[in-house]
């Protein structure tokens, strides 16, 4: 019976394996899906063993031995792992695995299953010599089978899986030489070797594709070529990282660590400079974005810092210094002198945290010569500030041995070329601030040819110019007044002069100067400019001053003044309004006439009318289209018609424009006006919103 | 019960409860996250207590010159021969591509191209091209690093200036320098850590106002906001005595005030009473050190003479400058500047060289001062508006005079110092200057390389606030590793 069983299992495996070996070089979907379940199925007789080994033993010193268990549970390990065998002989097909520990991993395998089998069969026997080799026999297996689990997860892991962790990791080794550094060696093959060659190499060798070498780099894989140079994105090596996750060809595959973004720069950046595998990092020019972030991925020279104690860093924090650390849980440190009167005491704390301290600020610090000794103690300092103290060329010798150290600044101090040169030859700084030292300019940019070095001396010549000052500023509202006014000018630049004409001519420096209020009796023509030394004068402010003989004050209007900008009295109170229509000043009627009677009170004797009228078309304020002035003898009326003038709204161009408009009439005397503005009623056609109603402001209404 | 009580043993069953939980897990994450690092260096070195920065900053202060508004790019940076050659005609839709517009110009019939009115020169080692309304900025192009392909994504002034200052078009969010000072803390314990300074154009004076929620902490604590320095007798408002209380007596009154807080704390836990006690400190500190930094006395003539002549009047952009140069002297992490007037719908020519003179030569001056004082190697400038202005004209256009409306799909920002590739120019716009040719970058670009700089990773800078965690980038952002030096 068992013997037909066999039989007819073993020419099942047979003839499927013929059919996947057929001249058709693709094995059937069929036979793939199959070959996925053999890890699955693979620990089953693994496990089914071991517990019969257990029971084996247990039976044995209990003196209770279980033949039948025994017997069962190989059986059911013995069917498993010739399943197993078959499976993992399907998944074999589907390639990628590196031949030669593929062909270990098969035939312990199967050694394995046909040792299982025998157990099987061996354990039923009665015999003597059979059950005196059970034991020994079962321990084979086991090592059999261990040796095949062994390779099999050398297939899928790698070769050191398992011992990876077990020693100490190696220590980066620290890179000296950076000149020889090249780009492919030193930062690409770190980030292939990182993420892909896990499953690209010569064991495991996915999609028939291995990163391990330049040359099989080039050869590509199944899908062709991986490596297009001066064409990252036709580069599968590059494109396909950049797929969906989802995508079944993107690569590292899901679940794997994926490709940083700075690492998918540095390969596009490879790629597109020519995928060149000799090219040094040195090569590059120094602002390059691959050397930046390539430079990254290497380990510089980088030194070790122990952290500094806490109760170091609490006595230089109490000497009057911040102590920071530029990254949390880091041992470098940010030191500060926070007061103004260093000495030698304060600074004798630094020095026992001289190593972790990176960067040192001690500008503005009052310190001198002779308090900075230690310098050299200060070995990992990167960056140090002595600007604004009144350090001199001794300082800077004890700077000579700080080899990190770079960037000095050095501005506002005493030292001097010499000083300095003498620094430079020890120790070319990269970068220098020597403004307001004892340093010309002039020697300056020998000095950087020759150390290679970038040293700033303040703004370049020709960077400030003689530019003009500032108009004066006139402190004075009103310009119209009835009896006296005082003018007030004012500049904000310190030490300048205002010179003042009020005749009409342009001032210059001779003209009067200002020194107090100008008080003006008769109306006047104010110009004013504003001198310095080494500046050039400024614009002139032109203003002028009238004298008015009518003060309005008792008045009626036909309409209010819109809401928002209201103010009836504000159109009589000699105040003028600026271009900022918002100014409080401008009273504003949306669409309608203003209409005003004024009642002087007496007689008095007309010749002019004059209207402050704005102009800002974009804001929908146009000038009035009509001026109308009329007089009567009573407040009632009827008010007999004097003079007008018609205006010409300015248009588009017009963003903000104030002028003052006349009627001339012949000379009336009178105690009842009456003054009509006329609204132009509708936006002409050249505005956006055509049609709609204009504004129009007013801020001043005035007889003459 | 009575009601206070029953709020007293709530409160403290709570905190009690938060406390403890908060603890033992905090202790078990940090064990996880670094054991080795448990119980090491910790607070006296790292004040904030948030691990930040992440790594060494390239940049420990930053200065942000805001242009509000949407300056023209096409009449100051991006220059396009195109636009003049093809000046009146329409803008051809194959460009436009349907893109919206605001409701300004969208009614309008045609879109006639317009070029510069300016002339445009190309400029040092870097060949960078700038126009002649900027010739200051002109003289120090191999100082700065030009993006011409800045893009947002709104397209009126406050969602645009809000996204470019909080990362997020909706108000509420805390601005740049609030996430600052709230990650990397102070560098000087005397001035507010994010100083605001703002200006008003001379070439469109009476422009959109801002409003103080720009430089506002959001959900972060008040202690971070933004404080803004004004021009004239009180620089920061509420901060002088009331007449007739001496120095002394004002001490004395908050050492009072301090302690009935501090009772006060230790009774509810709540921790915004901890940051009131330090904003009063912070105030009484200020009493001094405002006051020195704003005096622009000590400033000799040559320095002056460099920021022009606006600088000595009180509240004008060039005065802002010399103060942002002070205040990042004395080690300010954050200043933002907000020079307001940028937006021309109109009469561009005009209003443009107003504009660009107000901030030509202070801009270069504040470059140039900090390099000459070895500043600028870890100051981060910023100069730019939240979005660019269209290639066609706004409104009629005739020979001397256009406007242009917004337009978020490019514009140009330049930056300088603290780790920035100088004399370099990002990106290139399409030959019409409307769509993006090459190497985009968005708000949240700059906002992930600022972060940067300054040492964060944003995408690990997060506050938690009603359930989510939140960060300036939003969930979006790259760093342009192209403008690092």
């Amino acid at each position: 019976m068992l013997k037909k069983y066999i039989l007819t299992f073993l020419i099942g495996v047979i003839s499927i394996s013929t059919f996947a070996n057929s001249d058709t070089a693709e094995p059937s979907r069929l036979i793939l899906f199959l070959g996925r379940f053999h890890p699955l199925i693979l620990h089953l007789p693994i496990g089914a063993l071991l517990i019969t080994f257990y029971l084996d033993i247990v039976g044995r010193l209990k003196k209770q031995y279980q033949h039948k268990a025994v017997h069962y549970s190989l059986g059911f390990s013995a069917v498993f792992a010739v399943l197993t065998c078959l499976l993992g002989y399907f998944l074999s097909l589907e390639g990628g695995y590196d031949e030669s520990v593929l062909d270990f991993h098969f035939y312990l395998g199967f050694a394995a299953a046909v040792m299982i089998i025998v157990l099987f069969f061996m354990s039923k026997s009665t015999q003597k010599n059979t059950r005196l080799l059970f034991f020994p026999f079962f321990v084979l297996t086991i090592a059999c089978l261990s040796a095949a689990g062994h390779y099999g997860s050398v297939l899928t892991h790698g070769e050191n899986f398992i011992t990876e962790y077990a020693y100490a990791p190696e220590e980066e080794p620290l890179i000296l030489e950076v000149d020889s550094l090249k780009i492919f060696e030193n930062v690409v093959y770190k980030i292939l070797d990182d993420k892909c060659i896990q499953c690209h190499n010569s064991t495991k060798k996915k999609g028939d594709l291995s990163l391990l070498t330049k040359e099989t780099i080039l050869k590509g894989g199944e899908s062709g070529i991986v490596l297009h140079p001066n064409d990252p994105f036709e580069s599968l090596i590059y494109s396909s990282a950049l797929l969906p996750i989802t995508d079944d060809t993107h690569m590292p595959p899901e679940g794997k660590p994926q490709l940083t973004k700075d690492e998918l720069w540095v390969l596009k950046y490879w790629i597109r400079n020519n995928a060149d595998f000799q090219a040094k990092i040195h090569s590059l020019p120094i602002n390059d974005t691959l050397k930046r972030i390539a430079t990254k991925f290497l380990v510089l020279e980088k030194k070790k810092i122990p952290f500094a104690s806490d109760s170091d860093i609490s006595k230089v924090q109490e000497s009057g210094f911040s102590v920071t650390s530029i990254v949390p849980n880091k041992p470098e440190l940010t030191v500060k002198f926070l007061e103004k009167n260093a000495t030698k005491a304060n600074l004798k704390k630094l020095n026992n945290i001289g190593e972790q301290i990176v960067e040192l600020d001690l500008n503005n610090s009052g310190i001198s010569d002779n308090m900075l000794e230690n310098l050299e103690r200060f070995s990992n300092l990167k960056r140090l500030r002595l600007d604004n103290t009144d350090i001199t060329d001794k300082t800077l010798s004890a700077i000579t041995n700080l080899e990190d150290l770079e960037f000095l600044n050095l501005y506002n101090t005493k030292i001097t070329l010499n000083g300095l040169k003498d620094l430079l030859e020890n120790n070319p700084i990269p970068k220098i601030y020597t403004w307001s030292s004892e340093i010309a300019s002039s020697d300056v940019s020998n000095m950087e040819k020759e150390f290679n070095v970038s040293i700033s001396n303040g703004v370049f010549d020709g960077f400030v110019e003689k530019v003009a000052l500032k108009k004066p500023v006139l402190n004075t509202e009103k310009t119209l007044f009835v009896d006296t006014i005082s003018i007030r000018l004012e500049t904000k630049m310190r030490g300048a002069e205002i010179r003042y004409s009020l005749d009409s001519t342009q001032p210059n420096e001779h003209s009067e100067l200002y020194t107090k209020p100008i008080i003006l009796k008769e109306g006047a023509y104010l110009m004013a400019r504003v001198y310095k030394n080494n500046w050039l004068p400024s614009e002139t402010l032109n203003r002028s001053f009238s004298k008015i003989g009518v003060q309005i004050e008792d008045f009626s209007l036909k309409v209010n003044p819109d809401k928002r900008y209201p103010g009836a009295a504000k159109l009589f109170d000699f105040e003028e309004g600026s271009l900022n229509f918002r100014d409080g000043k401008w009273t504003g009627f949306n669409g309608l006439d203003i209409e005003a009677i004024v009642d002087l009170k007496e007689q008095k004797s007309i010749s002019s009318l004059s209207v402050n009228c704005l102009e800002n078309f974009n804001n929908y304020i146009l000038y009035p289209n009509k001026i109308s002035l009329y007089t009567s003898n009573s407040k009632q009326g009827p008010y007999k018609f004097l003079g007008s003038t018609k205006i010409k709204s300015l248009g588009p161009s017009a963003i903000g424009h104030i002028n003052r408009f006349v009627v001339k009439i012949p000379e009336t005397k009178s105690q009842f006006f009456k003054i009509i503005v006329s609204n132009p009623k509708k936006l002409p056609s050249s505005h956006p919103a055509a049609g709609d109603k204009p504004w129009i402001f007013v801020d001043e209404i005035m007889l003459h | 019960m009575e009601e206070h009580l029953k709020h007293h043993l709530n409160n403290n069953r709570r905190h009690f409860l938060k406390k403890v939980g908060l603890g033992i897990g905090g202790l078990a994450a940090a064990s996880m996250i670094d054991p080795f690092n448990m119980f090491s260096k910790g607070s006296s070195v790292n004040p904030t207590g948030l691990n930040l920065p992440h790594f060494a900053p390239k940049a420990k202060r930053v200065i942000y010159l805001f242009q509000s508004g949407g300056p023209s790019q096409l009449d100051l940076f991006d220059y396009k021969p195109m636009l003049n050659k093809m000046r009146g005609q329409d803008l051809p839709d194959s460009v436009r591509k349907g893109q919206r517009l605001t409701g300004m110009t969208s009614g309008q019939e045609r879109f006639p191209l317009v070029g510069s009115n300016f002339k445009f020169n190309q400029y040092g080692e870097s060949r960078a091209w700038v126009s002649e309304v900027m010739p200051y900025t002109a003289k120090i192009v191999d100082e700065l690093c030009f993006i011409k392909t800045m893009h947002t994504e709104a397209i009126n002034h406050d969602p645009a200036i809000t996204f470019f200052q909080t990362g997020s078009q909706q108000s509420g969010r805390p601005s740049i320098g609030a996430w600052m000072s709230y990650g990397l803390g102070s560098l000087n314990d005397n001035l507010p850590t994010f100083s605001v300074l703002l200006s008003r154009g001379s070439g469109r004076p009476f422009g959109q106002p801002l409003y103080s929620r720009l430089w506002g902490n959001g959900f972060l604590s008040s202690l971070h906001q933004g404080v803004q320095y004004r021009a004239g007798k009180d620089p920061v408002l509420y901060l002088k005595d009331p007449e007739g209380m001496s120095r002394s007596e004002r001490r004395k009154m908050l050492d009072h005030l301090s302690e009935l807080n501090q009772k006060q704390e230790q009774e509810f836990g709540d921790p915004e009473i901890n940051s009131r006690i330090a904003q009063y400190e912070m105030a009484y500190r200020m009493q001094t050190s405002v006051p020195e930094t704003m005096n622009i006395d000590e400033e000799p003539d040559h320095i002056i003479q460099m920021y022009g002549a606006d600088s000595m009047i009180p509240g004008t952009y060039a005065a802002n400058c010399l103060l942002a140069r002070r205040l990042i002297e004395k080690d300010v992490r954050f200043v933002q500047l907000y020079h307001m007037g940028w937006d021309q719908h109109d009469n561009l020519p005009t209003q443009l060289s107003g504009q660009a003179k107000d901030v030509d030569q202070a801009t270069a001056a504040l470059i140039m001062d900090l390099k000459q004082r070895g500043l600028l190697d870890d100051t981060l400038v910023i100069w730019g508006g939240e979005f660019g202005r269209t290639n066609y004209s706004q409104g009629a256009l005739t020979d001397t005079t256009y406007g242009r409306d917004h337009h978020p799909r490019c514009f140009t920002m330049f930056m300088a110092g603290g780790g920035i590739k100088p004399g370099f120019t990002y990106g290139e716009t399409d030959e019409f200057g409307y769509n993006i040719a090459k190497d985009p970058m968005h708000v949240h670009d700059l906002q992930a390389t600022l972060m940067h700089l300054t040492g964060i990773d944003h995408t690990k800078f997060t506050y938690k606030h009603q359930g989510r965690r939140f960060r300036l980038t939003d969930i979006a952002g790259h760093v342009n590793h192209d403008i690092l030096s």
